[in-house]
């Protein structure tokens, strides 16, 4: 271990409950404190939002949804100024996004819980709690899990990031969004407006556990097609992924214009870039992480209080030129807030391969879909930071999952994977669609005729 | 000399010219306005209107080899540019316009405009052969001012579609003009089941370097349906509704093999023998097909296919009639050649992989050159005039692998084909088939004399290594294309294989510049090309042709090994 490592984990430790499971208090069904915290900066979970919400100019369905909180004021913000009084609470690609721009700021909001899942995800995961789900293939593929949060109370790094994959984004959801990057000068690229339809059959109510391994356990069923820039209309692809990823690896699918045909793509996976990203985001960092376990030793290193984007409805609605600025996104548009995170450390095993030698997982006790994410390269030097700054539809109890922020600090470029408010926004469970031949690559080839 | 006939044979048509169309969606297009959509306030209704620009430039870099140049029937390609001068200063611009109603039904119409200031008026001949211009007066002809000089347009795509429902199933319908090749090639469909499923544009290749395949696939008047009956089956069909040929780069052309195809000189010999009409495939292919993925084998496919089909390659593009004292030349295109394909492809090991085995019954052969037909009246579908066919058996598998992040590069891509054939028996014309049992100088040094062989095979490869934000938001790729022959001289017509010992090795740098919603893509490469040469006896002897005088001998892309050209390509889409 490098002596920047000592150092920052032992400056980490500060913060920390070492063990995830030493904090007392009544626990939710999904495995967070119902309790606040001492200092009364996290509030107790109190029933979140109520599914008939409805705040101010909320229009059901419109693709976005209206603040319930939009009358909160900042309690407090940080700035390269101050920022280490609060050093233990924000993750490193936090302190290094202020450090490198004087404009970037947190601006620190009052905490509020609004999770509020059903009774379909909170009866699935006392199932999955009470002994149904277990992981297998040496925690890199699990089995029995289904319908709520897989482990409520991990025991180690590999449930703790099954509940980060197996997130409640929704069964279902259309998702029209722009990806932009903003390079290190200052410039602005739209690399992808994409029609997105998604299924995620592990939320499915009118599966039961039974009938969804039985399909084969695709959990993630993903078609896009894409809209703009005119260079890349016309083109899709296709993406399938299995509870059992070992048992049944991801399959990807590309739509060929001018050919009009749909063939299986090769494996982009682990650290290769994706193309319409400028580097700045790996395979395996879609949705904060995709994809295999396998090169990586996974540690549940504990809990702690982090400041993190939460309830993010405002940049949720937000256009590009609203949210990509210079170096950092817009803090106008970003509400940060104090929450209860779960740590994960992951380490490159030895004789692996990939540009990324340690990662640090955080992610919310009530939604693990809010989640930060640090990592170092082999040198021990700080290359990479994650944002995933989500919020809560209250009137389909699910995550409302736009365009998660990823940092490359080698290049200085940025990039946000799908900014909803340059398109139509998001769209969750408004239809339903005959998966098998929708999520297929005649499906594919259905939708899109270029 | 032999020529042996381009490997990516391909053919023209008669468009009707749309260049006013074309400039005016162009130019409504150019500024900044980013693709236009309409429509945005009914949410059921998307418009799409997108344009890609290009320009591409290119110099020749090689010296002229006169040995090359044994015939009048070769020499005005070669003697168009000399060393240094630059051969192309062209524009293409290619229009889409999408509309699609509730994502179910929808409407395609595609058009495409060029223009090239350094094309030349007329086509020039080696000295020694002046006399003989395949362009009488070496003046080019309408069609090769239309198609290489312009400005001048076609429309492409044009078709409407539909998404239906039949109880659980789904079908996809097209009706009109567009181009389908469901097959599992990469780079070129000569041994695949999709042979002349769509005719296509080799000279756009050639023309203007950074071509999609939405601009090279020729659209073909059709009726193509594809019926998802489940998870595991679908079943898939086509019927043509007109007859296209597919297009090359014309007689006296920079790319061009030799003078004399197709549409554009008005002589196969001047002034003996004047080309007429060609003798044109019809409508009504059939392709009948169906793809079986179980869920067992998890994303991998399986497809049969049944076809009966013309050939869109110009099949046999010399014809030479003798009508009294009369010569007339013209191209014959293959009718009715019947296919059944075989397709895979899998996932496995992470690569994308396909293969695709077929068996074609009368499938069009070489044909020897040198020769004249019988005499014929009128130009009547008179089989006398056809050449060689065949029942061939037709291979290729094909590859695509990603290279992940390492020290020399941020990303990369390995992709390869591999093609290989088989003549299985020749079933008529077998004396005018240029290969063993043919020709009857095909005894030895078959490749060398461009005789076809009955086992051929090559192999195509694309490697390319991408460098990300090497400045911000400018992206360097290095893609380097290679293609090889293994063994043989294929012995079908448009087989898609390289011959035996000939290359293409085309390295290149590309940069590409991002701004807003724009990308500026800038392509460098140079392209060389080569293959078998050598001394070998012609024709003039007593025994099987041999015995004559030594001559030199270039086979396959040996015939552009003096051709070496440098490219530039500028693109960008709005």
């Amino acid at each position: 271990m490098k002596l920047h490592h000592i150092a920052v984990a032992a400056l980490f430790a500060a913060g920390m409950v070492q063990n995830a499971v030493a904090q007392e208090g009544e626990r939710l069904p999904w495995g967070a404190l119902k309790a606040g915290n001492k200092d009364g900066t996290i509030p107790a979970w109190e029933g979140g939002l109520p599914a008939s919400a409805s705040p101010a100019g909320f229009k059901k369905d419109s693709g976005f949804w209206a603040d319930p909180y939009a009358a909160d004021k900042p309690l407090y913000s940080i700035t390269a100024k101050n920022m280490e009084q609060y050093a233990d609470k924000l993750s490193e690609a936090t302190k290094e996004l202020l450090k490198r721009n004087h404009g970037f700021r947190v601006d620190v909001y009052p905490s509020r819980r609004p999770v509020n899942y059903s009774q379909f995800f909170i009866e699935n995961t006392k199932l999955n709690a009470a002994g149904r789900c277990k992981t297998i293939e040496n925690g890199e593929a699990v089995t029995g899990c289904f319908g709520g949060t897989p482990f409520p109370v991990p025991k180690n790094g590999h449930e703790a990031m099954w509940n980060l994959i197996l997130v409640n984004k929704g069964a279902s959801s259309w998702t029209y969004g722009q990806g932009w990057y903003v390079d290190a000068s200052g410039n602005k690229v739209m690399t992808a407006e994409v029609n997105n339809r998604n299924q995620n059959d592990y939320f499915n109510a009118t599966l039961t556990a039974e009938q969804f391994y039985a399909k084969g356990g695709q959990y993630f069923m993903n078609n896009n097609t894409y809209t703009a820039p005119a260079r890349i209309t016309g083109e899709g692809n296709l993406q399938r992924k299995y509870i059992n990823p070992v048992a049944t690896p991801d399959k990807t699918w590309g739509y060929t214009p001018g050919q009009r045909r749909v063939r299986l793509s090769p494996d982009a996976a682990y650290d290769f870039p994706v193309a319409t990203a400028a580097g700045a985001m790996l395979y395996d960092e879609i949705y904060a992480f995709s994809g295999k376990l396998d090169r990586f030793d996974w540690k549940l290193v504990g809990t702690k209080e982090m400041i993190i984007p939460y309830n993010a409805y405002k940049y949720l609605a937000g256009k590009a030129e609203d949210v990509m600025t210079r170096g950092a996104p817009n803090p106008d548009v970003m509400r940060w807030e104090l929450h209860r995170v779960t740590v994960v450390e992951a380490t490159l095993k030895p004789g692996a391969r990939h540009v990324v030698a340690k990662r640090r997982f955080y992610f919310d006790e009530d939604n693990p879909d809010a989640v930060v994410v640090d990592a170092w390269d082999a040198n021990g030097k700080l290359s990479r930071g994650t944002f995933n700054p989500c919020a809560w539809a209250y009137d389909k109890q699910a995550v409302i999952h736009g365009g998660t922020f990823y940092f490359d600090f080698g290049t200085g470029a940025y990039y946000n994977s799908s900014i909803l408010g340059s398109y139509k926004g998001l769209f969750i469970a408004t239809d339903t669609v005959d998966a098998d031949a929708f999520y297929s690559p005649d499906g594919l080839a259905r939708r899109t005729q270029r | 000399m032999t020529i042996a006939r381009s490997y990516r044979g391909k053919v023209p048509h008669r468009g009707f010219a749309v260049k006013a169309v074309c400039f005016a969606a162009a130019s409504a297009l150019a500024g900044p306005a980013a693709a236009l959509k309409l429509g945005s306030d009914n949410p059921d209704l998307e418009m799409v209107l997108d344009t890609t620009a290009r320009y591409n430039a290119a110099w020749r870099t090689g010296e002229r080899d006169l040995r090359l140049v044994g015939s009048p029937a070769v020499d005005e390609g070669n003697w168009l540019f000399d060393k240094n001068d630059q051969v192309l200063s062209r524009i293409d611009l290619y229009s889409e316009f999408d509309l699609t109603w509730r994502k179910d039904v929808g409407l395609r119409v595609s058009a495409a405009a060029w223009g090239d200031t350094n094309f030349p008026d007329k086509s020039r001949s080696d000295p020694r052969f002046a006399a003989a211009p395949n362009y009488p007066n070496n003046d080019f002809t309408p069609y090769i001012d239309r198609h290489y000089k312009g400005p001048s347009g076609e429309f492409l795509d044009a078709f409407a579609w539909g998404n239906v429902r039949l109880g659980s199933t789904s079908m996809n319908v097209k009706v009109g003009r567009f181009a389908w090749l469901p097959g599992e090639f990469l780079f070129s469909n000569g041994g695949s089941f999709t042979y002349s499923m769509a005719p296509n544009d080799g000279r756009k290749s050639d023309l203007s370097p950074g071509s999609s395949a939405k601009e090279t696939a020729l659209p073909i008047g059709q009726l193509a349906a594809t019926w998802q009956l489940n998870n595991e089956f679908s079943v898939m069909g086509q019927y043509t509704a007109e007859f296209r040929s597919s297009r090359i780069s014309e007689g006296g052309t920079f790319w061009s093999v030799g003078d004399t195809a197709l549409e554009g000189p008005p002589f196969i010999s001047n002034p003996a023998v004047p080309r007429v009409a060609p003798f044109l495939g019809d409508k009504g292919d059939v392709a009948l097909g169906v793809k079986w993925s179980p869920a067992k084998l998890d994303g991998d496919s399986l497809g049969l296919w049944v076809r009966k089909f013309d050939d869109k390659t110009p099949t046999w593009q010399n014809q030479v009639r003798i009508d009294g004292a009369a010569r007339s030349g013209r191209a014959v295109y293959a009718k009715g050649i019947e296919l059944v394909g075989l397709t895979y492809n899998t996932g496995a090991f992470g690569l994308s992989t396909g293969f695709e085995l077929n068996y074609r019954r009368k499938m069009p052969l070489n044909v020897r050159s040198g020769f004249a037909f019988g005499t014929g009246t009128g130009l009547v579908d008179d089989p006398g005039m056809e050449g060689p066919r065949g029942n061939t058996i037709h291979f290729l598998a094909s590859s695509v692998v990603t290279l992940n992040k390492n020290a020399l590069f941020d990303s990369g891509s390995i992709a390869l084909q591999f093609d290989a054939m088989r003549l299985q028996k020749i079933t008529s014309g077998a004396s005018l088939y240029n290969g063993e049992g043919g020709n009857t100088a095909c005894v030895d040094e078959l490749v060398l004399r461009g005789c076809s062989t009955r086992h051929a095979a090559s192999i195509g490869a694309n490697f390319t290594a991408t460098w990300q934000q090497l400045f911000p938001s400018v992206d360097l790729s290095v893609p380097v294309f290679l293609t090889y022959g293994l063994k043989g001289n294929a012995a079908a017509v448009g087989a898609g294989i390289t011959p035996e010992g000939s290359w293409l090795f085309r390295p290149g740098v590309r940069v590409e510049w991002l701004v807003g919603q724009y990308k500026h893509q800038f392509d460098l490469s140079y392209t060389a090309r080569g293959g078998k040469t050598g001394e070998l006896d012609n024709g003039a002897g007593a025994v099987n042709g041999h015995g004559g005088a030594a001559l030199f001998n270039a086979s396959g892309l040996a015939n552009f090994r003096d051709r070496n050209y440098l490219s530039f390509t500028y693109q960008t889409a709005f």
